[in-house]
């Protein structure tokens, strides 16, 4: 079984990358998954999550109990979140964002997200670097297979900008 | 226009999936969270195969539209939440009165009142079947995953086409609002409705007590009252053999067909010491805990009512004389509680869990150990 937590901030693409990452999973991968979301309007602002079970077995527990990946997006969800992380195998963070990690927190993994998304084309696409980023770090899945889902569930028009940024965050060396 | 295949959506899409595969063609309702997405994909789908959607004013007005829009023949559904069912029940009971086959799916949430708006409970059990007033039966069903919300819907169209009744989904925020895998399969059963050619028809019972039902429109010179009325349709509300035998009927169309009602899922029941019973969201933890319980050499069995309403009785009363112990994980501090106690009185641990969080398999593992001892 993996628990993947994916957190953010109302509008920055946290349900989508999580979709993205759930449809892999399941469509591409054909595992079982559940995915749940908590979230607010951009407007209102607010933490938003998106979190992901993936099991080869039927799946029982419909929440996140002990997450093997957290993907933190800003500051204060990952303020939140400081238990959960602590217990967790990865944890991987946009480091244009979040700048005070604390210390017993193992297992961080740092992409400057945001800048790299900003050079692509939009801060708007961090959301796409990180999935790729997580690809790379945890190995869960492929290039090819987030690859696939996004010419799935995207919009054409986006397509082409997504795969790059999910290619960019997959070359970034761990750090 | 739904294609078969496989899908990765939200329950409360796939219902919406399920209601159009059943076809129905009229649905009208007002958006309440967690169960606006029902809405959203209805006013969507329904244009695309020849259907009709109105957004109402409120509740109250949503029901009335489907009763109405039933009697017209169409196959109908609306879709809300805790506050929005509350203002239905009026309506449930006139669906029941005049054998009005309707869907309504409730998604969950936690109250009383406003309460949470997006978090799950399962705390309108005992109202989706008493919440009207008088002597009525509904039909009550709990999806538990994405696809049971686009099974039970489909379902639920079925049942309430066969019996004649307003039938209710009972998902919840939680199954409402996740996403899972979707099959939607290259042929469903599909029930439709006897069409009554004339008024006399519409008099004659079949062994289920339903009779055939008339339609707006075809000339029948329809009566159709939430009076006390004769079975022609006419108002008559000082006999009191006209009442007796109307309110009998309503109830017995359901009470004397429940075994073909009644579904349930179980498991490792047959030598079972602890027996754990769970519906909607809290049963996907419970069934993991009886599996972790039985690796552990506990003798743990596990049931879930898919039709909540009527209930597994006859299941529930066998098993009774087995079991030592009984327990009651859901997200509601009575939910099926006086149900299931009614059964297995003292052997019943309730175990509810507020807050509008889902139990985990880890809570009701240690809950089945402790009732081991």
């Amino acid at each position: 079984m993996i628990q993947i937590r994916i957190g953010g901030w109302a509008g920055q693409g946290v349900i989508l990358a999580g979709t993205i990452l759930a449809e892999t999973f399941s469509r591409v991968l054909k595992k079982n998954v559940v995915m749940t979301r908590s979230y607010t309007a951009a407007v209102r602002s607010g933490i938003t999550t998106s979190d992901i079970i993936v099991d080869d077995d039927e799946i029982y527990d419909l929440i996140i109990t002990r997450p093997n990946v957290m993907i933190f997006m800003y500051q204060k969800t990952l303020d939140r979140y400081i238990d959960l992380a602590k217990k967790s195998d990865f944890v991987i963070v946009d480091s244009s964002l979040i700048k005070n990690i604390p210390e017993e927190i193992k297992n961080v993994y740092k992409i400057d997200a945001s800048r790299i998304a900003s050079e692509i084309s939009s801060p708007r696409i961090a959301n796409m670097v990180l999935l790729g980023y997580y690809s790379r770090v945890t190995g869960h899945l492929g290039l090819r297979d987030l690859e696939e889902s996004i010419r799935n569930t995207v919009s054409k028009r986006f397509v082409e900008e997504d795969i790059r940024a999910i290619t960019a965050g997959y070359s970034f060396s761990p750090q | 226009m739904i294609s078969p295949g496989e899908y990765f959506v939200e329950g409360d899409l796939a219902a919406a999936y399920g209601a159009i595969k059943a076809g129905c063609l009229f649905f009208a309702g007002y958006p309440i969270t967690p169960a606006s997405e029902i809405t959203q994909a209805m006013a969507e789908l329904l244009p695309r195969v020849g259907g009709k959607f109105l957004q109402m004013e409120d509740e109250i007005a949503s029901i009335s539209a489907i009763i109405g829009a039933s009697w017209a023949g169409l196959k109908s559904m609306t879709a809300t939440s805790g506050p929005g069912f509350s203002l239905m029940q009026e309506n449930i009971g006139y669906a029941a009165m005049t054998e009005t086959p309707i869907v309504i799916i409730d998604v969950q949430r936690a109250g009383p009142a406003i309460g949470q708006a997006s978090r799950p409970a399962q705390g309108d059990i005992m109202q989706s079947r008493f919440g009207s007033h008088g002597d009525y039966e509904t039909i009550v069903l709990s999806p538990n995953s994405v696809q049971e919300m686009f099974d039970l819907t489909i379902k639920a169209f079925n049942l309430a086409e066969t019996y004649r009744v307003p039938v209710i989904v009972l998902s919840d925020a939680e199954v409402g609002h996740m996403m899972e895998r979707l099959i939607v399969p290259e042929n469903v059963e599909i029930v439709n409705r006897r069409i009554a050619k004339s008024l006399q028809e519409t008099t004659i019972y079949d062994e289920s007590l339903v009779s055939p039902m008339g339609r707006f429109g075809d000339g029948l010179e329809l009566m159709i009252t939430g009076s006390t009325h004769r079975p022609d349709g006419t108002r008559d509300t000082g006999t009191p053999e006209v009442q007796e035998s109307l309110v009998k009927r309503l109830v017995n169309k359901i009470e004397k067909n429940r075994e073909r009602i009644e579904n349930w899922e179980e498991m490792y029941t047959d030598d079972a010491d602890i027996l754990v019973i769970s519906h909607g969201a809290s049963s996907r933890p419970s069934k993991g805990a009886v599996i972790r319980a039985r690796k552990e050499g506990i003798k743990a069995g596990f049931l879930r009512p898919k039709v909540l309403w009527p209930s597994p009785e006859k299941r529930m009363k066998e098993l009774e004389s087995n079991v030592k112990k009984v327990i009651l994980p859901e997200m509601s501090l009575r939910g099926y509680k006086m149900e299931v106690e009614r059964i297995f009185r003292g052997k019943l641990l309730h175990m509810p869990k507020v807050g509008g969080v889902v139990p985990t398999v880890e809570e009701i593992l240690k809950k089945i150990r402790e009732a081991s001892l």
